[in-house]
């Protein structure tokens, strides 16, 4: 697994903007909640694990979409957020359950259906975390069970097509150049590669 | 930060992230309100007496976190589940467990902001970085791979204020907050992009690669002191722990509760 | 004799770039020499010196054609000053070079003293960088260029930014450190105090074709017609000296500096015209954190007004720019726009009355295409479709941008960027333009277009505030100057009178007609008439 500094760099950079973006999103989840109540909010919840899929879908790497979200943790840490040290634990669980989609097919593909798993299984680890730390187990089943199927939804859809929209987008500003995502692109639409060699 | 010269920021930021992980993780083990309100309470006083907190940066900045107390209290205590009925009205049930439960999880959870204010208020993000680089053998391409990006933190902030004002400057004007949210959405995300992409670059071309043998301007070590912080935080975990067994109010989160 | 440093041959295209950015550029340089590559702005300096200093392919991919042969440890100073840290202070970024190279720690201090007093950067080693200003942030690039003792230094427009004496400065610097072991190559625009130390010079023209190589006197006068087509800038005084010139009353640089002193003089003594007041600012204090970076200042802007603020590295000009356009908030005093507060002025009608272009293009641009970053205000704004077409189309000719209409923003060369941010303003009537330093890294071509088309909005009566390091321009365009210096406007009037005035500038040096007529005025003065 040999990354390019390029990645690295790029990886925690996303992994800002979506912190940045998290925490607009956060100042919409307040009203939100005490519209719907928190149960309802759980809708908003896709957005908080968008860095997995989008950082694996543009790098396309073994171990991306668990380090994009283990560093956008790391990120809140280093900005001295109180919520630091449990979103390092939050954000271990999330990533790999958003690394698991990739693994199962073998991080050879790469679409919308394994991003949408992906956001997913990320709900699904956050939601294991959640069982363990916050007392969800002790939620009567049925606002457990509905908690639970809307964080699912919202992560498949928040997370895993959101973040396919916004790499289509920011493919298309052509900002992804060099990266895996668009060389995989010309390879297939068989653009010839130039060469250096030493004298 | 205020406690960037305290005792506490003293420690080597590895051992010290590791030590209130690792009571982080032993509070998620506890399921009673008493025990992680009394290892609350010990995060404070260790703030206090070694991490230069006063009454003013208390209330500042833990303050704030009661409305959050309550919002955890009030979910367990009106969704959980439980029989002993206290309270009903309308669709909300309120029990005798759903309290207790409410009580255990909004003090656990005052508890990890607490922790990781500790932590943060007291540890310097360089010597962070340096540290895991040297005490966890995290690569030196991540280390300062993380480094070059946190330096976009301030510069995202004030870019999305100057992005903001480019954009009213240019005579856009944001109506409603999902619309600036979508607006400036991307714009943020090919700005990180490009920008990591030039300090990849520039790394790079001043020798950097991540593989070869490198010295460090900083070099953090474990010491003394560190040993005695985690023994003295243990300690004092395990001896509140214990005082509160003695008294009959520890449950551990597998013996399943009772109230 | 083999190379030491060369390309063969080589072509590049960028991804997604309709089409080659280099072509078969052939260029050999020896171990020691000192090259400077001349070219207009986008002909592609920049990416050749990424190729020389193996950046692409290396690390930036793109399509490379050729052969390159270059040793093994390079040094690259960039264009962009914000992009090259990568750490958090002063003292931990220059420790980064010296740790890629393996110095031991107990040497480091010592060495990052010495490379912050050879780029006379004085700042403690814990200074945040993102605090600093945009001069002092060339200046740690280059005390980290200097840590790194490479064989080869490469040098992309190390001065842009700087204030003049600070240009002056960092040249003498270099040349100064110029062992004769060490070789350099440099991309600049500004060619005062470098050219006359150079072994050879490139040119390339608009394409990124070779012209011409060759030693510094021979180009400039064998190419002479070349490189007045491309639009590159002239030396103002090499391969002429002041002594030459001084000397002798009927050169030709005496005779064009007597005639704009006397314009310059006769447009001091035109009464200022009676004009209803733009803008005024009264009692302004503004303050980063507890420092005052401002301290009450006082003045009015008319319209039609030219007026240029200059000031040393770090002054507080931005600052004041920013303020003027509402997104500083002063400490204390009052900003008023057509007599009206900014603060009670809405957002919308405030940016109909006032444009602003950022020292850093990269802030202007909100759109993912050349074209549409142009069109964006008019879009905003409701315009005409084919009216708004025709007037884009008008100024990205204008202003050389027309082949990238439909580039990103972001792609574009650096000097591309500064005009495109620039053109951003000029879409519609505002009645006052900010603009901060609006003609950095641009080629003469461009230069002149660029002023011209802010002379005609100022003959349509906008006041044009901008600043700007280039005391020629100054001199040419401004009506008025404010100098910024110890948080105050030290001089607020003619360009003439501050110019031709006895007092010290820190920071600037004065157009070199000034420094002629100071220079026989205390000739005269150690030699009066009658006396030799
Ligand atoms: N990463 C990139 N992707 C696509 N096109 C690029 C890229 N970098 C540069 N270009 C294009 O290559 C051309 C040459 O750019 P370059 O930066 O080398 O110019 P330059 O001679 O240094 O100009 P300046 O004096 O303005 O800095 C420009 O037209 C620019 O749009
Ligand atoms: N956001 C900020 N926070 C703290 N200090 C700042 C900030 N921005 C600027 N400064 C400081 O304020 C002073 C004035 O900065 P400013 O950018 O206005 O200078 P300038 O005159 O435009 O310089 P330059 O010619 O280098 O662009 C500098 O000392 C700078 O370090
Ligand atoms: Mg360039
Ligand atoms: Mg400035």
């Amino acid at each position: 697994m040999n990354w390019k500094m390029r990645e690295v760099v790029l990886t925690v950079a996303l992994s800002i903007a979506c912190g940045v973006l998290y925490l607009g999103w956060s100042t919409l989840w307040l009203p939100v909640s005490a519209l719907v109540g928190p149960v309802g909010a759980e809708v908003m919840f896709g957005v908080w694990v968008l860095a997995s899929p989008l950082i694996a879908f543009i790098i396309r790497k073994p171990g991306a979409a668990l380090i994009a979200e283990v560093s956008a943790a790391a990120v809140e840490v280093f900005t001295g957020s109180h919520f630091g040290l449990s979103s390092l634990l939050i954000g271990f669980c999330q990533g790999l359950g958003a690394e698991m989609a990739f693994f199962l097919f073998r991080y050879k593909k790469y679409s919308l259906s394994t991003l949408m798993l992906s956001g997913a299984l990320a709900a699904v680890g956050s939601m294991a975390y959640s069982l363990l730390a916050n007392g969800f187990g002790y939620f009567t089943p049925g606002v457990l069970g509905a908690t639970f199927a809307l964080r699912i939804i919202s992560g498949a859809i928040l997370g895993g097509l959101l973040a396919k929209l916004i790499a289509e987008s920011l493919a298309k500003t052509g900002t992804l150049q060099q990266y895996e995502i668009m060389r995989q692109r010309r390879e297939q639409q068989g653009d010839t590669y130039g060469s250096v060699s030493g004298m | 930060m205020n406690g960037t010269s305290t005792r506490l920021a003293r420690v080597n930021p590895a051992v010290k992230l590791t030590a209130h992980l690792v009571v982080m993780l032993f509070l998620m083990m506890i399921a009673d309100p008493v025990t992680s309100a009394l290892l609350w309470i010990l995060s404070i006083v260790i703030g206090v007496l070694l991490g230069g907190w006063n009454i003013q940066y208390i209330i500042k900045r833990i303050v704030p976190y009661f409305a959050f107390f309550l919002l955890v209290f009030w979910m367990l205590a009106a969704f959980g589940k439980g029989e002993h009925i206290v309270w009903e009205f309308a669709w909300f049930r309120i029990t005798e467990e759903g309290i207790y439960n409410g009580l255990t999880i909004a003090f656990r959870m005052l508890g990890f902001v607490t922790y990781g204010l500790l932590f943060t208020s007291t540890t310097d993000t360089t010597q962070l970085v340096m540290s895991m680089i040297h005490q966890y053998r995290l690569s030196p391409k991540w280390g300062y791979g993380l480094l070059a990006g946190l330096r976009f933190i301030p510069l995202f902030q004030s870019e999305l204020a100057q992005m903001k004002a480019a954009h009213k400057i240019r005579g856009f004007h944001a109506q409603g907050k999902l619309k600036s949210f979508a607006r400036y959405t991307l714009p943020l995300f090919t700005q990180g992009i490009r920008k990591a992409e030039r300090v990849a670059v520039a790394m790079e071309a001043r020798g950097f690669d991540g593989a070869k043998p490198r010295t460090y301007y900083h070099v953090p070590t474990i010491r003394g002191m560190d040993w005695m912080y985690c023994i003295l935080l243990f300690t004092a975990v395990l001896g509140l722990t214990a005082l509160s067994f003695s008294f009959g109010w520890l449950h551990w989160a597998w013996t399943g509760n009772s109230a | 004799m083999a190379p030491y440093l060369a390309c063969n041959d080589v072509s590049v295209r960028f991804y997604g770039a309709p089409s080659l950015t280099l072509r078969n550029v052939t260029i050999s340089v020896q171990k020691g020499e000192k090259v400077l590559l001349l070219g207009p702005s986008g002909c592609g300096k920049s990416t050749l010196l990424s190729v020389l200093s193996g950046i692409i392919p290396g690390t930036i991919e793109a399509e490379v054609t050729g052969d390159i042969i270059r040793p093994a440890s390079v040094g690259v100073m960039f264009q962009d000053p914000d992009a090259q840290f990568c750490m958090l202070t002063v003292g931990d970024e220059i420790a980064f070079s010296l740790e890629n190279r393996a110095i031991p720690r107990n040497e480091m201090d010592a060495r990052i003293d010495a490379a912050m007093r050879q780029a006379n950067l004085f700042v403690p080693k814990d200074t945040l960088i993102e605090t600093l200003s945009g001069g002092m942030k060339q200046r740690l690039a280059l005390a980290c260029l200097l840590a790194l003792e490479a064989d080869v230094l490469f040098l992309d427009e190390p001065t842009a930014q700087l204030d003049p004496q600070g240009r002056q400065d960092v040249f003498y610097l270099l040349k100064s450190i110029a062992a004769s072991d060490m070789t350099m190559v440099f991309v600049e625009h500004v060619l005062d105090g470098l050219i006359d130390w150079m072994d050879r010079v490139i040119l390339l023209d608009a394409t990124g074709n070779l012209i011409g190589e060759g030693a510094p006197q021979d180009v400039l006068r064998r190419y002479s017609k070349e490189i007045e087509a491309a639009g590159i800038w002239r030396p103002r005084l090499f391969p002429h000296t002041m002594d030459e010139v001084s000397a002798d009353s009927s050169h030709t640089l005496q005779i064009t500096w007597r005639d704009s002193l006397k314009q310059s003089e006769k447009r001091a003594q035109t009464p200022r015209q009676e004009k209803p007041d733009i803008c005024n600012v009264r009692d302004l204090t503004i303050s980063y954190g507890k420092t005052n970076v401002l301290e009450q200042i006082s003045f009015d802007i008319k319209k039609g007004e030219w007026i240029a603020i200059v000031g040393e590295n770090g002054a507080g000009k931005s600052t004041l720019l920013k303020a003027l356009a509402g997104l500083e908030k002063g400490r204390r005093g009052d900003i008023y726009i057509q007599d009206r507060p900014i603060r009670k002025w809405p957002a919308t009608k405030l940016y109909e009355q006032v444009g602003f272009v950022f020292q850093n293009p990269e802030l202007q641009f909100v759109t993912d295409r050349v074209y549409d970053e142009v069109a964006f205000g008019g879009r905003i704004r409701k315009f005409d479709e084919s009216v708004l077409s025709e007037k884009t189309h008008r100024l990205l000719q204008e202003f050389s941008l027309d082949a990238h209409r439909d580039a990103h923003p972001f792609t574009l060369s650096q000097g591309q960027k500064r005009r495109l941010s620039v053109a951003t303003m000029l879409l519609f009537e505002q009645k006052l333009l900010l603009l901060d330093e609006p003609t950095f890294g641009q080629d003469e071509a461009t230069s002149n277009q660029l002023l011209a088309r802010l002379m005609q909005r100022k003959k349509q009566g906008t006041a044009i505030v901008m600043v700007t390091h280039d005391m020629d321009i100054v001199d040419q365009y401004a009506d008025r100057v404010l100098w910024v210096s110890d948080g105050t406007i030290r001089f607020d009037g003619a360009p003439y009178h501050l110019f031709s005035s006895e007092e010290e500038i820190p920071g600037l040096i004065r157009p070199l007609s000034y420094e002629w007529e100071r220079r026989m005025r205390n000739e005269r003065y150690q030699h009066p008439i009658g006396t030799r």
